[in-house]
């Protein structure tokens, strides 16, 4: 009996080994070009189902039955990689994967791209993968927010009203480019970040440069430059679903495919998804769908063209009255209070609302036309259809401000009781219009990149841009009414508006943009350098078809010039592998904006000698980077002089005794930020690692402004005192600080905490108001908030398969994201809370 | 990894515990404001007159279901609505009520002779015959003779009254009553008094005379009366008032009969007073809530163009209709309100007592176009100034 088992149990384990010697153990490790070990990357041997992923030290191991054969590495994020394996072999086997998103290099370099250690500017990088943690359904500019020097803020609260400030600047003075084109207004220089809701599915990574930056092309970075780089044609075939939910009926749905490259060169990628959701705050419902399409063509192995269209077409309901605090105390609302929506036939009735549709479609084609030189070229064209949507007529008390028909003091106003009145008196007195601002614009910016020696590279190009913009305000519901009487248009006075009529004003704006600049840099050792000089000239025009007969030649006026340039320098010099410091300076003077030339929208009165702002900027950074810990300091020092200010009157000149348009451009209204901030990243185990941020900064208005506004006899007409002496900048905190931390609880499970502090954040004034002393701006109560994220990798019938989920402001703290100042105190504030506690879950499908 | 767990814990914990700066915020700014919008209303009831003075002998409140006077209910209403309205500070009542007379006041006594030259002013049988015929024809003579008579007036008239064709003298009393006409009164002789068992000529006892004089009516003086007739009757009231001499007083009464017996009806009229709920009470409170039409608006900004510091706003004023109240040259400051108010006021209320209040709700502008209220009184310079509670 003994013996019998004795045997079975020899035999078993002889068959055993026989068995497993059919079976080879696999082992590797995988980084990535930091040498960082590269957590929960999926191996499997190619033709069969077998596999492993990378542990917390980025190694693998596993077992095979093929003898030799092809190892499929992928995640997402970086190159997927075939290694040819062969399982005699016990060596372990090494992989470093590529960022993918560095896999089209050339618009890298025509993004301007910082390289780490070595261009001289603070720059800060977020990669797709936080984008897909922890974006949710925030607003795609508050992934920034533990960046150092931003302060992102939801304004209103609607979809896609977000807004980004940079040291202190305003967006106006913050540069934001798409894959290197530039998107700021050309108007006004704003973003409307409700343009580009779609963006943070395809965002492939985002490079904050702060201050003057490192793009080549004009831009207005004063505070620093966005630089968003969407996915690249994807080389693998293949595509992803997603799909998101989240507090007050979020839902996403988005589907992402791609061809590959084919054989015939061609390689498209094309994403598109739906979104909906009722908002956190009262009476602001949206829906849009974004879309994306990427198709590039490799020609031959000097030409390669690029296909790049994108844009979200939205439309969402806005909170777009301030309050002041109290009235968010007493309303059972509370945060969520928004007065600007009501019922109509029972159903949620927005009055603010919002909707645009802006496509950005792009043509690059990049030529080596050898292996020292290069053109890369984008063909831009983006045309925008939308606009805002708010009460208008002599009776619009009826749906705003303090006397409106209102449900309760606080509650929804009663939109069909403005439609039973204007149905009664036949003319609509209260009315809904939509204020326009369609736009054309297109552009090209072409850049030559000649490698000199081994050391100079230079770097020169042209950048032109055409927009023609469209302003005008429309009837867009009549409320009840039968017409509603409009007489701004002199052509057509009295006019009976209907439903898509034009009211109010019509006028188009033209500008026109040419631009060079050039570049010189090198790289010796562990030094380089740069200079750089560009130019521009900006040309205006106006077309008045309202206040202007259609006879009368000044409808349109004549152009109107204005040169800008600018110059800087930095240097970079890396002290050893792990130290390096950087310097840059630079200074530009900014042509003014359309607003300043025509500041009244009246043809007859044009600013002519506007005055361009002068911007200098001095900046200072140190950057550690050993294996575990990395952090940066940077210092700046950015004067901006001479913002707009100007004084258009008519008046009597008492020498001529005529009637006259006098302008005065005063200069003086200047402003100094100035601070520092500290960035690290720390890894002190495998699967956990730290970031943090400190930002502090100083950011005042300089000097009281003195101006005597004469006549054009230099009789004086009268004094304009500004007192803003040593008031700080409001609408952005001005410390800032963050914290968060990763950790893999298994290498397919991570989860993640955020925590940021805002203070010293002072309510938001308009200098040119300051027209006597007072007092300094109300300062915001400081805040902490909390965001926390968790991610899971897994495995859905063979397909790669991931479920996130985010929670933002975990402790649902109350906190006021922007105020106005009135008298500063917080009684006279009017603000805008920002949003409670919202979560959303993805559920996110590769194949 | 259970220490970091720990520390986060902690750390958010103390990050939170203090008080965050936007609670400092929320104490500085003190409670949300009332939620009461409106004036409370309430009218009394019959359960609340009796519930008033449940010891007094007359039991004037329980019996007329009314207060007497307004400085009456002025001290007696707060007690009665302090247990009926919620308690809100700075919460205004508007309270309904009942305000009789018991007794209508003469105001004056006249005596006064029929002249010839009066009968002959009437012409007329009345002028031949030297006498008045009915009641009507003295009430005629009586409105022609003293057009400038007031209310409570009561004249003694002698005059001769035609009886069974014979000019025969009469004293009676005639009033002038509410409705402002004139009514003959019957007025108690001193053999009335004994009648009705006095041993002086008067009463000394409000409840005793007008239980004896219905009786008389009814058996005596009119025993033919139909329901519905009113009489007015006049008895002299006498009393000694602490630390004075005694005092005869002309009381008016005025009786209906209700078909059984003469009841006196008390002159009830409705009337509503303000109440402010303050400190804990009820105070009267008689401010009169007004809000700023738009020809307010213009009336300030034209009453106020000759102010040479306040050009800019009140060009603001006349181009948008409400008081800018931002920092900037255009802004009103209270002081600016100030005399904005008193052009529009003195305007508007030229007849306004001194120590008249009124709570102002006037359209501004502070960054968006909001309402603000101000409280204003009239001093005794007839000049109205903030009232500082």
């Amino acid at each position: 009996m003994k013996k019998i088992v004795l045997i079975a149990v020899l035999s078993l384990i002889s068959l055993a080994n026989i068995y497993s010697q059919n079976k080879k153990l696999i082992s590797g490790n995988i980084k990535d070009e930091k040498q960082n070990p590269l957590i929960g990357v999926s191996v499997v041997v190619e033709g069969t189902n077998e596999g492993g992923i990378t542990n917390g030290e980025g190694s693998f191991q596993f077992s095979t039955t093929k003898k030799q054969g092809t190892l499929l590495v992928s995640i997402i994020g970086y190159v997927s990689k075939k290694v040819a394996f062969d399982a005699n072999n016990s060596n372990t086997i090494e992989i470093t994967l590529e960022d993918s998103s560095l896999d089209l290099e050339e618009v890298q370099v025509f993004s301007s791209r910082a390289v780490d250690r070595k261009t001289p500017v603070a720059v800060s990088t977020i990669k797709k993968q936080d984008i897909e943690e922890k974006l949710g359904n925030q607003e795609f500019v508050e992934i920034l927010k533990s960046v150092p020097g931003v302060y992102a803020s939801r304004e209103g609260g609607g979809f896609g009203d977000g807004e980004v400030t940079l040291r202190g600047f305003n967006s106006e003075n913050v540069a934001v480019l798409i894959n290197g084109i530039p998107v700021n207004d050309m108007e006004g220089g704003r973003v409307y970040w409700s343009n580009w809701t779609g963006l943070g599915s395809v965002t492939s990574s985002i490079q904050v440069q702060r201050g003057l930056g490192a793009s080549k092309v004009a831009v207005p970075s004063i505070g620093g430059t966005i630089n968003t780089i969407t996915d690249n044609t994807d080389t693998e075939e293949g595509g992803q679903v997603s799909y998101t939910t989240g507090n007050n009926n979020y839902q996403k749905v988005g589907v992402k495919l791609s061809t590959g490259l084919m054989n015939n060169g061609f390689a498209a990628t094309v994403y598109a998804d739906k979104i909906s959701g009722d908002g956190f705050v009262d009476g602001t419902p949206f829906e849009g769908v974004s879309y994306f399409a990427s198709i590039s063509k490799r020609i031959n192995d000097n030409h390669k063209l690029v296909f790049t269209a994108t844009g979200a077409t939205q439309r969402h309901g806005q909170r777009f009255e301030r309050l002041a605090i109290q009235d968010y105390r007493t309303s059972d609302r509370g945060v969520k209070l928004n007065k600007g929506w009501g019922y109509k036939n029972g159903q949620l009735f927005a009055l603010s609302e919002n909707f645009f549709n802006k496509p950005l479609i792009s043509i690059n084609h990049y030529w080596r036309i050898n292996d020292n030189n290069k053109i890369s070229t984008a063909v831009y064209y983006s045309s925008g259809k939308g606009g805002v949507n708010f009460e208008d007529g002599a009776d619009k008390g009826k749906l705003t401000g303090p006397n409106s028909y209102r449900f309760g003091e606080f509650g929804p106003v009663d939109v069909d009781r403005v439609v039973a009145e204007n149905m009664a008196n036949g003319e609509s007195t209260a009315i809904i219009q939509t204020t326009a601002n369609d736009h054309i614009w297109l552009g090209a910016i072409s850049t030559w990149n000649s490698r000199i020696n081994d050391h100079f590279t230079f770097i020169g190009g042209l950048d032109y841009r055409y927009y023609k913009g469209i302003k005008y305000k429309k009837v867009d519901d009549l409320l009840g009414g039968q017409f509603y009487k409009d007489n701004s248009d002199v052509n057509n006075p009295n006019n009976a508006a209907r439903v898509g009529d034009k009211i109010g004003y019509y006028n188009d704006a033209f500008v026109n943009w040419y631009g060079s600049f050039a570049q010189l840099e090198y790289d010796k050792d562990d030094f380089s350098a740069f200079v750089a000089l560009n130019g521009s000239n900006t040309t205006y025009r106006r077309v008045d078809y309202f206040r202007k007969l259609s006879t009368d030649p000044t409808r349109e006026t004549d152009n109107v010039n204005f040169i800008g340039y600018g110059a800087k320098a930095g240097a970079n010099y890396r002290l050893n592998e792990y130290n390096n410091i950087f310097a840059n300076v630079g200074y530009f003077e900014r042509a003014p904006y359309f607003s300043a030339v025509w500041a009244n929208n009246n043809n007859d009165q044009t600013n002519k000698d506007a005055e361009n702002q002068k911007i200098t900027s001095i900046e200072l950074g140190y950057g550690l980077r050993l294996p575990k810990f990395a952090a940066n300091v940077n210092l700046y020092y950015t004067q901006w002089n001479d913002r707009t200010q100007t004084d258009t009157r008519t008046a009597l000149n008492v020498t001529t005794n005529e009637v006259e348009t006098v302008f005065t451009n005063i200069l003086g209204v200047d402003a100094l930020h100035q601070g520092v901030e500290v960035d690290f990243e720390y890894r002190p185990l495998t699967g956990l690692s730290f970031t943090g941020m400190l930002s502090l900064g100083d950011w005042k208005w300089k000097n009281d402004v003195t101006a005597v506004i004469t006549d054009s006899d230099q009789n004086v007409i009268s004094n304009l005192n500004l007192f803003i002496k040593d008031l700080p900048v409001g609408r952005s905190a001005q410390t800032t600080a963050a914290l968060g931390a990763r950790y893999f609880v298994t290498p397919k499970t991570s989860f993640s905490v955020d925590y940021n502090y805002y203070d010293r954040y002072y309510a938001d004034f308009n200098p040119s108001n300051r027209t006597s002393p007072g007092v300094d701006p109300w300062k915001v109560p400081s805040f902490h908030l909390f965001d926390a994220s968790l991610l899971h990798k897994f495995k859905i019938l063979n397909l790669d398969a991931k479920v996130i989920a985010r929670m933002n402001n975990v402790f649902n703290t109350e906190f006021i994201t922007r105020a106005n100042d009135n008298d500063g105190t917080a009684q006279g504030a009017t603000v805008f809370y920002g949003p409670g506690r919202t979560f959303s879950i993805s559920s996110i499908i590769n194949f | 990894m259970k220490n970091l767990k720990y520390l986060l814990l902690s750390l958010s914990i103390g990050l939170l515990s203090c008080e965050s700066e936007l609670e400092k915020t929320y104490d500085e700014l003190g409670n949300i404001p009332s939620p009461i919008k409106t004036d409370l209303k309430y009218t009394l009831v019959d359960a609340d007159y009796a519930a008033i003075d449940p010891t007094s002998k007359t039991d004037d409140y329980e019996k007329y279901k009314g207060i007497p006077s307004e400085e009456d209910a002025i001290a007696k209403i707060p007690a009665i609505i302090l247990n009926k309205l919620v308690r809100v500070e700075g919460a205004i009542a508007a309270v309904n009520f009942n305000m009789y007379r018991p007794t209508a006041t003469i105001t004056a006594t006249t005596t006064y002779e029929v002249s010839d030259d009066d009968y002959a002013s009437q012409g007329g049988n009345i002028a031949r015959f030297k006498n008045f015929s009915t009641e009507a024809d003295i009430v005629r003579f009586l409105k022609a003779k003293f057009p400038a008579a007031v209310k409570g007036n009561v004249i003694k008239l002698s005059y001769n009254y035609n009886v069974s064709s014979v000019a025969t003298p009469m004293t009676k009393s005639f009033l002038l009553n509410s409705s402002l006409t004139w009514e003959s009164t019957f007025t108690l002789s001193a053999a009335n008094y004994t009648t009705l068992g006095q041993s002086f000529a008067n009463f000394s006892d409000k409840a005793v005379a007008e239980k004896r004089i219905a009786i008389y009516l009814k058996s005596t003086e009119k025993p033919f009366a139909n329901a519905g007739d009113i009489q007015s009757v006049i008895y002299v009231y006498s009393y000694v008032p602490t630390g004075g001499s005694r005092i005869n007083e002309d009381t008016l009464l005025q009786y209906q009969y209700d078909g059984n017996e003469w009841k006196v009806i008390p002159l009830t009229t409705p009337q509503t007073l303000n109440f402010k709920f303050k400190n804990g009470v009820w105070v009267s409170n008689n401010i009169i809530k007004y809000t700023f039409v738009a020809a307010d608006y213009t009336a300030a900004a034209t009453g106020l163009a000759s102010e040479t510091t306040l050009v800019n706003q009140v060009a603001n004023l006349t181009s948008f209709g409400n008081f800018s109240r931002t920092s900037g040259t255009t802004g009103w400051s209270d002081d600016a309100m100030l005399k904005a108010f008193n052009v529009v006021l003195k305007k508007n209320f030229p007849d306004a007592q001194v120590d008249q209040e009124f709570l102002l709700t006037v359209n501004v502008y502070r960054g968006s176009s909001t309402t603000e209220n101000f409280t204003v009184v009239l001093d005794t310079n007839k000049n109205y100034i903030y009232l500082k509670e």
